[in-house]
C-alpha cells in the first residue's frame, strides 16, 4: 500500500507496523551529528514520529498499524536560539 | 494612514500588497514582545523594529558574551567590553535604526513570577530564547492568556519555525508532549550562524500575518536544513488530549 | 578576641574580583560566627527585594569560633543567604573537612556574590584565590564534579559542590562536600546554580590563636571521652554510632512521629520494620564513617551489593527513610537508599523531595496528575521503582511534571490547583519534615514560628524534648511531662528556648547531634569561652542565641514575611489519625499558642520585633 514518509511516496506491505518504519528511519539518520551525540549520552536519537498530523509517543510505535494513505514525519528536537 | 516620514521610510514594504498603507498602519499600531535577545532575538527585534512594529520589547536577562559575536548581530565587541546587559545594549542600537518606533528593553529573566508582568498588553510574542522550559513557559502563558506566539529554535544549520495561535491549531506541548532532549544536548550546542537568521526571518513573516493577515498565518511546522537546503513543511493537529492547550493544565504558570 | 580571624573573603563573580573584608570583634560578640555570621553579611548587604536567584544575594559559608578544635562536632560549619523555597534569609549546616580547611586558609567566610558569565569554580588556597573556568564540570553530577576538582587542584582541598539540580535551580538543590555532608535544606545548590558557580576548593595551612589552648585541650579530652562512654552506653536499639540516624525510627514510631502516607496515617508497620536502624545495618551494609574529631559517628558507608538498586556510597538518614519511606508508603530499603544517593548525586534535598514526591503521589491518587502527566510513570503509593524514576526526573529537570515538582510543592500546588493545596504539606514554601505534629503539638509551634530556616526540625526542634528527651537545664527547662506534649502550657517558653539554643549552636557552630550523647549548654559555654576569651555567662550565651533570632526575625520582615505566613500552615495536622499514641490528637488552639509565643518572645501580637526589644538586644544598630 501507497503512504508518504517525509514527504515522498514509498509502497509498505500491509500490515506494517509504525516501529518498521521508525527503525528503518533511525538508521538512515545515525550518522547525523546531533543524533549520534545523543544516541551516545542517552542510548537513543529524541525524534518525534509525527502521523497524520500528530505526535506519536514512543511507547505506541510497536502498536500502529500503517494505514493507506498514512502521512509520517520526522523531526528531531532541538532547542537552540 | 502613515505619514509622510513613515511613507517614506517604509516605501518598499507599503508596496507590497500583504502590506499596502492600511498594513504598514496597523504595524504602527502593533506591540510584539521578544522573549530572549541572542541569534533569534537579535535578528527578530531588528526586524520588527525596521519594519515599523510601532512597540517591540526586548526581553533577556543576559550579557553579550565573545562567543555570541559570530552569529548575535546586534551586539559587538564594545558591548561585550562593557558587560551592558543584552537587553539595554540591543535596545541602544535599535533606537538608532529607527526612532519611529517605541523600544523598551527588559533585562530580566523570563519566569513565572514576570511572565504576567512582561508579557501583557502584547499582541505577538516572538520566541528568541535558548532552553525548552522558557519556551513551555510561553507557551502556557500564551494558552493562558489567548496571545499568539512564535516558536523557532535553531541548531547546526537545522531550524523549526511554528506559529502558536491560542484559540486554534497546535501548542508547543502538542508538538513536544514527552522529555525532550535538552538536557542531552551537546554543550555548548552548534550553531551555524545563517540557521538563526533565516529562521527568525521565518518567525518573523509568521509575526506580520499574526497582524495584518492572520488567515494567511502557516499552519505547519516548517523545519529547515540550510546545509542541505531543504525546507519541509508538516502538517500538525491540535492533540485533543494536550494537558495544554485541550485540559489548560499548566506546569509552568501559576493561574 | 581570639578564636577568629577577624576576616572574611568576599568573591563577585561578575567582576571576577576577590577581596577580605574586616569583621571587628563586635559583630562576633553579638552573632559568633556561622549562620549568625551569614545573618549579618545579608543585614549589612543585601536590601529590601533581593531575591534568591539574584546575583546580589550573597552566598555565605561560615565558620565559628570553635572550629579547628579537637572537639567532637566541632567539624561542622553553615552556608546562609537567601533561600529560592522560602524566600527568605536562611542557612544550613554541613560538615566533614571543608570548615577546617577553611578556616586554616585564614577566613571567619566565604562570601559569594554576582554572577559569571559562564561556569566556573573557584579555588581558595590559603590568601591565593582564582576563579576558574568549570565548563566540563557542567552538567555533571556532585560526585563527579567533586571528584574532578580534586583531581585537578591536588592533595589538601576540600571541595563543596552541587550537582545538576542546583544548575537547572531545583528549588530545593543542595550543596555537597566529599560525598557525605549536605547543606541539605533551603535550595543552597540552587543559588550555586543561579551564580554558574559549581563548586569552591579550599586548602589552608594556618592555625587560628584561640584564648586558652591548655583548657579547651582538656576540655574536648574530657568532652569526647563523655560523649563516646555515654553513646556506648545506650542500648543497641538507640546508639546512633551504631545504626546512624535510622536508629530513629524506633525512637519516633511509639511517638506516633512518623509521617506515613503524606501524614495522612500514624503507622507503617513493614516501613518501620524496614526502614529502621536493624535492618540498615544488616541490609544495607552500613559501616561507620565519622566526621573529623567525631565520637558518635552517625553517618554510615552502605552497600546494596546487587539488583536494581545496587550502589555503594553515603547511607540514608532517618529524614530521608521518614520522607522517602514511610511517607510515599514504600518498604523497600534498597530503593529508599538508592533513591537518596541519586538525590545526593543531582543535589536534591531527600525531606523536601520526598514532601514533594508525597503531593504527586496524592494527586495522582485522587486523579489531579494523570499517567499523561507522570511520563507513564505509574505514581502510585508503594511504588518504589515509580519514586525511583519519578527522583531522576526532578533531577533532571525534565519538561513538564519533573520540572514542576522541582519548584517545591507549594508552587506545584498552585500551578495543577484542583484543590491539590490542601496535600502540600508545606509552609513557607518549604517541605515539612519527618516530626508529626499530632505527636507534640510543640512541633507545630517550632515549624509555624521558625526564623532561621523557614520550617524547619534542627532550628528549634523543641520537638527533641519528646523524641530525644533533650532538656536544656541550664536554661530552665529541666523537667517535662510527657503528658505536656499535648499541651501549650510552656510550649511558647520551651519553643522560644529551644530556637535560641539552636541559632547557638549554629553560629558557634557545633554538630547538633552531639546532645544525642549529652552534649550540652555547659560544655557549649566551656568551649566557647575557651577558644574566644569572652568569659560569657549562660544568660549571655542565651542572650546572643535571642539575638540573631531577632536578627532573623528582622531580615525576615526585610525579605517580605508577613504575619499571615506563621498561620498558613498545613490544615492536615488539623485532622486526627485514628491509630495509636496520637490518636485523635490535633494541635487545636495552635493560632492562640503562635500569638502567645510572640508575646513571651516580647514582639507585638503581630509577631513583628517591638522597639524595647531590640533596644535591650542592642539591635537598635547592628554592628560592623
Amino acid at each position: 500500500m501507497k503512504i508518504t514518509v517525509s514527504g515522498k511516496p514509498q509502497e509498505i506491505a500491509p500490515g506494517t507496523r509504525l516501529i518498521a518504519l521508525v527503525n528503518q528511519l533511525e538508521a538512515r539518520v545515525k550518522n547525523d551529528p546531533m543524533i549520534v551525540s545523543l544516541i551516545q549520552k542517552t542510548g537513543r536519537s529524541h525524534l518525534l514520529y509525527i502521523l497524520n498530523g500528530t505526535v506519536v509517543k514512543a511507547e505506541d510505535h510497536p502498536t500502529i498499524e500503517m494505514q493507506e494513505g498514512d502521512d509520517l514525519r520526522y523531526v528531531h528536537p532541538f532547542f537552540g536560539g | 494612514m502613515p505619514t509622510a516620514e513613515q511613507e517614506k521610510r517604509y516605501s518598499r514594504q507599503i508596496r507590497l500588497p500583504a502590506i499596502g498603507p492600511a498594513g504598514q498602519d496597523r504595524l504602527g499600531r502593533s506591540r510584539v514582545a521578544v522573549v530572549g535577545c541572542g541569534g533569534l532575538g537579535s535578528v527578530l527585534a531588528h526586524v520588527m523594529v525596521r519594519m515599523g512594529v510601532g512597540r517591540v520589547t526586548v526581553i533577556d536577562g543576559d550579557r553579550p558574551e565573545a562567543s555570541n559575536l559570530h552569529r548575535q548581530i546586534l551586539y559587538d565587541e564594545d558591548d561585550v567590553a562593557a558587560g551592558k546587559p543584552k537587553a539595554l545594549a540591543a535596545c541602544e542600537k535599535l533606537r538608532r535604526i529607527n526612532a519611529l518606533v517605541e523600544v523598551a528593553g527588559r533585562a530580566e529573566r523570563l519566569e513565572a513570577a514576570n511572565a504576567d508582568r512582561l508579557l501583557a498588553d502584547h499582541e505577538v510574542i516572538l520566541d528568541g530564547t535558548d532552553n525548552l522550559d522558557t519556551r513551555l513557559l510561553v507557551n502556557e502563558w500564551s494558552v493562558a492568556s489567548g496571545v499568539p506566539w512564535v516558536y523557532g529554535a535553531v541548531a547546526h544549520a537545522q531550524g523549526m519555525v511554528l506559529a502558536v495561535r491560542p484559540d486554534n491549531g497546535p501548542c508547543l506541548v502538542c508538538l513536544f508532549p514527552e522529555t525532550a532532549a535538552e538536557s542531552a544536548a551537546e554543550e555548548p550546542l552548534p550553531i551555524f550562524p545563517p540557521a538563526p537568521v533565516a529562521v527568525a526571518c521565518l518567525q518573523a513573516t509568521e509575526a506580520v500575518k499574526l497582524l495584518l493577515e492572520p488567515a494567511q498565518v502557516n499552519p505547519n511546522l516548517l523545519v529547515l536544513d540550510l546545509w542541505s537546503g531543504s525546507c519541509q513543511q508538516i502538517p500538525l493537529q491540535r492533540n485533543s488530549a494536550c494537558r495544554c492547550c485541550a485540559h489548560r493544565r499548566f506546569f509552568y504558570l501559576t493561574r | 578576641m581570639k578564636g577568629v580571624w577577624n576576616k572574611i573573603l568576599k568573591v563577585d563573580l561578575t567582576a571576577k574580583k576577590a577581596a577580605t573584608e574586616h569583621v571587628p570583634d563586635e559583630v562576633y560578640a553579638y552573632f559568633l560566627g556561622g549562620e549568625g555570621l551569614a545573618a549579618w553579611v545579608l543585614n549589612k548587604e543585601c536590601p529590601r527585594g533581593t531575591s534568591a536567584f539574584d546575583p546580589a544575594n550573597r552566598l555565605t559559608l561560615a565558620v565559628g569560633p570553635m572550629q579547628g578544635i579537637k572537639q567532637s562536632g566541632a567539624a561542622k560549619w553553615a552556608v546562609g543567604g537567601i533561600s529560592p523555597s522560602i524566600n527568605m534569609n536562611a542557612g544550613s549546616a554541613i560538615t566533614h573537612a571543608f570548615g577546617i580547611e577553611m578556616k586554616q586558609a585564614g577566613y571567619d567566610a566565604v562570601v559569594v556574590h554576582g554572577r559569571a558569565e559562564k561556569p566556573v569554580y573557584i579555588v581558595i588556597d590559603d590568601d591565593k584565590v582564582r576563579v576558574k573556568d568549570a565548563a566540563r564540570l557542567w552538567g555533571k553530577d556532585s560526585y563527579d564534579a567533586h571528584d574532578l576538582i580534586q583531581e585537578k587542584e591536588g592533595d589538601g582541598f576540600e571541595v563543596v559542590t552541587t550537582g545538576q539540580a542546583g544548575e537547572r535551580l531545583v528549588r530545593y538543590a543542595n550543596i555537597q562536600t566529599a560525598h557525605k555532608s549536605f547543606a541539605g535544606r533551603c535550595g543552597f545548590g540552587a543559588v550555586m546554580g543561579s551564580k554558574l558557580l559549581k563548586g569552591i576548593a579550599v586548602r589552608g595551612s594556618q592555625t587560628c590563636p584561640i584564648a586558652d589552648p591548655m583548657a579547651n585541650d582538656a576540655l574536648n579530652k574530657a568532652i569526647n571521652k563523655r560523649l563516646a562512654e555515654v553513646n556506648a552506653s545506650k542500648p543497641e536499639l538507640f546508639r546512633i554510632s551504631h545504626l546512624g540516624t535510622a536508629m530513629a525510627t524506633a525512637l519516633f514510631a511509639p511517638q506516633g512521629n512518623l509521617p506515613v502516607k503524606n501524614y495522612q496515617l500514624a503507622s507503617h508497620p513493614e516501613g518501620e520494620t524496614n526502614l529502621g536502624g536493624q535492618s540498615y545495618v544488616e541490609k544495607l551494609n552500613a559501616k561507620p564513617w565519622a566526621c573529623r574529631y567525631c565520637v558518635i559517628k552517625c553517618h554510615n558507608k552502605c552497600e546494596v551489593k546487587n539488583g536494581p538498586y545496587a550502589y555503594k556510597g553515603k547511607g540514608p538518614e532517618y529524614e530521608s527513610f521518614a520522607m522517602m519511606g514511610f511517607n510515599l508508603l514504600i518498604a523497600d530499603q534498597e530503593a529508599v537508599a538508592y533513591a537518596g544517593e541519586l538525590a545526593n548525586r543531582y543535589s536534591m534535598d531527600t525531606i523536601s523531595l520526598g514532601g514533594v514526591l508525597a503531593w504527586a503521589m496524592e494527586s495522582y491518587e485522587k486523579g489531579v496528575l494523570t499517567q499523561e502527566d507522570t511520563y507513564g510513570i505509574d505514581l502510585a503509593w508503594g511504588n518504589a521503582a515509580a519514586m525511583v524514576e519519578m527522583v531522576r526526573k526532578i533531577g533532571e529537570r525534565a519538561p513538564g511534571l519533573g520540572y514542576l515538582l522541582g519548584e517545591g510543592c507549594k508552587i506545584a500546588s498552585e500551578r495543577i490547583g484542583q484543590g491539590s493545596e490542601q496535600w502540600a504539606i508545606q509552609m513557607k514554601g518549604q517541605e515539612i519534615a519527618a516530626h508529626n505534629w499530632r505527636a507534640q503539638y510543640i512541633s507545630a509551634l517550632n515549624y509555624c514560628t521558625g526564623v532561621a530556616s523557614g520550617p524547619n526540625h534542627e532550628r528549634g526542634n523543641s520537638q527533641h524534648i519528646w523524641v530525644g528527651h533533650i532538656l536544656l537545664p541550664e536554661w530552665g527547662i529541666d523537667h517535662v511531662e510527657n503528658a505536656e506534649r499535648w499541651s501549650w502550657e510552656k510550649a511558647a517558653e520551651r519553643n522560644a528556648k529551644f530556637h535560641d539554643y539552636c541559632n547557638v549552636i549554629n553560629s558557634a557552630v557545633h554538630c547538633k547531634f552531639q546532645e544525642f550523647a549529652s552534649y550540652n549548654l555547659t560544655d557549649l559555654l566551656a568551649t566557647i569561652n575557651t577558644c574566644t576569651g569572652l568569659n560569657w555567662s549562660q544568660e549571655e550565651l542565651r542572650r546572643c542565641g535571642e539575638r540573631i533570632t531577632n536578627l532573623q526575625k528582622l531580615l525576615n520582615i526585610r525579605y517580605g514575611w508577613k504575619t499571615a505566613d506563621d498561620f498558613n500552615y498545613p490544615k492536615r495536622f488539623m485532622e486526627p489519625v485514628s491509630e495509636g499514641v496520637a490518636a485523635g490528637k490535633i494541635p487545636a488552639g495552635l493560632d492562640e499558642a503562635i500569638v502567645d509565643y510572640y508575646r513571651h518572645r516580647g514582639w507585638d501580637d503581630k509577631g513583628y520585633p517591638t522597639a524595647a526589644k531590640l533596644r535591650e538586644l542592642g539591635l537598635e544598630s547592628v554592628p560592623g
